[in-house]
C-alpha cells in the first residue's frame, strides 16, 4: 500500500527520488514528484519554486529542486510496473513538513497539469 | 534526436482551447500551425513540449505530424480523445459542445496556447505560413516530410550545445520512464 508522504526509488532510469504527495483521487491516482540535484544554471531550476536542503530527508546529499513539468499522476499498480523488477523500492518517509513543502510549491508552480495540482488541493483539505 | 511521448488526449485539450478561445469554427491547417508554434514556444521556455508530438518538415513549413493527421481527418488509427473534443464541420474545426475538460494542461501550458493564439489567429493564412517557412528549423522544398530535431529549435533559441545535451538527456530518460508506465 502506497501512501501519502512515502518515497520510491528505482521508478526512472535516473533513481531519482520520488516522494508520493497525495492520497488516491476517485480513479485510483496518486501525485508523486521527484528531486533532483539543484543546479542554478539549468533554466528549469531557476523556475522551481522551493530548494530542499540536505537536512530535509536522508537521501538528500545536496541542495534539491523539483520540476513541476515531470511529475506524474499514477494508480498504485502504475507505479509498481514501473518500478524496476516490477517490486517497489522504498526510502525513508518523507516528513509531513515536507510533504506540505513540496505540495505548496506545486500549487504555486505553473507547470503541472491541473489533474495533478487538483489530487494535491485534495490531500491539502483538512 | 531529442523524442517526446505523443499525448493525444493532452493535444485534444490544447486544441479545444485554442478553439474555444478562438470562438469560431477555424480551418484545420490554421490549428495545425497555432499547435505547433504554441509547442515550440513552449520548447523554448520549459524544455518540453505541450503535445508531445513529433516535429517534422513540410513543404508547407514546420508541423506537428500526428496533429496535422489529426487536424485533417487523415489519422491512421482511428484517435481516442481528438473526437471528444475537435468536430469537423465543412472543412473547419470547432468544439463538439461546452466540453472544458483541461486536466492534462498545466496554467503554463493554457497561457501559451492562449498567447500564441491571440497573437497569431487573425494573420492571414499566407502570411503565417511564410512565418513558418522563416523559422530556423525548415528544411525547405523536399520530395518528402523529414523529421526536425527539437535540438536545432533550442539551438536557434541561443541554448549551448552542452546545455541542450543535458535537457535531452533528461528528457530522453522521462521518455523511457514514461514508455514503461504505459500512461
Amino acid at each position: 500500500m502506497i501512501e501519502l508522504g512515502d518515497t520510491l526509488l528505482r521508478l526512472d532510469y535516473r533513481n531519482h527520488l520520488w516522494i508520493i504527495l497525495s492520497h488516491p483521487d476517485s480513479q485510483g491516482r496518486r501525485a508523486l514528484a521527484n528531486l533532483t540535484t539543484h543546479d542554478s544554471t539549468d533554466d528549469r531550476h531557476r523556475a522551481c519554486p522551493l530548494i530542499i536542503a540536505r537536512d530535509e530527508h536522508p537521501w538528500v546529499k545536496h541542495d534539491s529542486c523539483i520540476y513541476f513539468d515531470g511529475v506524474r499522476l499514477d494508480t498504485e499498480d502504475q507505479i509498481i510496473a514501473a518500478s524496476a523488477r516490477g517490486r517497489l523500492h522504498r526510502h525513508e518517509k518523507a516528513t509531513p513538513s515536507l510533504v506540505r513543502k513540496i505540495q505548496l510549491a506545486a500549487l504555486e508552480s505553473d507547470l503541472p497539469a491541473n489533474a495533478f495540482k487538483t489530487a494535491i488541493r485534495a490531500a491539502l483539505r483538512p | 534526436m531529442i523524442q517526446f511521448v505523443f499525448n493525444e488526449r493532452r493535444a485534444a485539450q490544447a486544441a479545444a482551447r485554442i478553439l474555444r478561445r478562438h470562438g469560431k469554427p477555424m480551418p484545420a491547417a490554421k490549428l495545425a500551425q497555432l499547435l505547433y508554434l504554441a509547442d515550440r514556444w513552449f520548447l523554448v521556455q520549459h524544455h518540453a513540449t505541450i503535445t508531445g508530438d513529433d516535429f517534422i518538415s513540410t513543404d508547407d513549413g514546420p508541423a506537428l505530424r500526428r496533429i496535422r493527421q489529426l487536424a485533417s481527418g487523415s489519422a491512421p488509427a482511428p484517435p481516442a480523445d481528438w473526437p471528444r473534443h475537435v468536430s469537423i464541420a465543412a472543412g473547419a474545426l470547432a468544439c463538439p459542445g461546452p466540453n472544458d475538460d483541461e486536466t492534462q494542461l498545466s496554467q503554463a501550458s493554457s497561457e501559451s496556447l492562449d498567447r500564441i493564439h491571440d497573437r497569431f489567429a487573425s494573420d492571414p493564412p499566407e502570411e503565417l505560413q511564410e512565418r513558418l517557412r522563416g523559422l530556423a528549423e525548415w528544411k525547405g522544398v523536399c520530395a518528402e516530410d523529414s523529421p526536425i530535431d527539437p535540438r536545432r529549435i533550442l539551438q536557434a533559441a541561443g541554448y549551448a550545445d552542452w546545455y541542450i545535451d543535458r535537457v535531452q538527456a533528461d528528457i530522453d530518460a522521462a521518455c523511457r520512464a514514461h514508455r514503461r508506465y504505459g500512461a
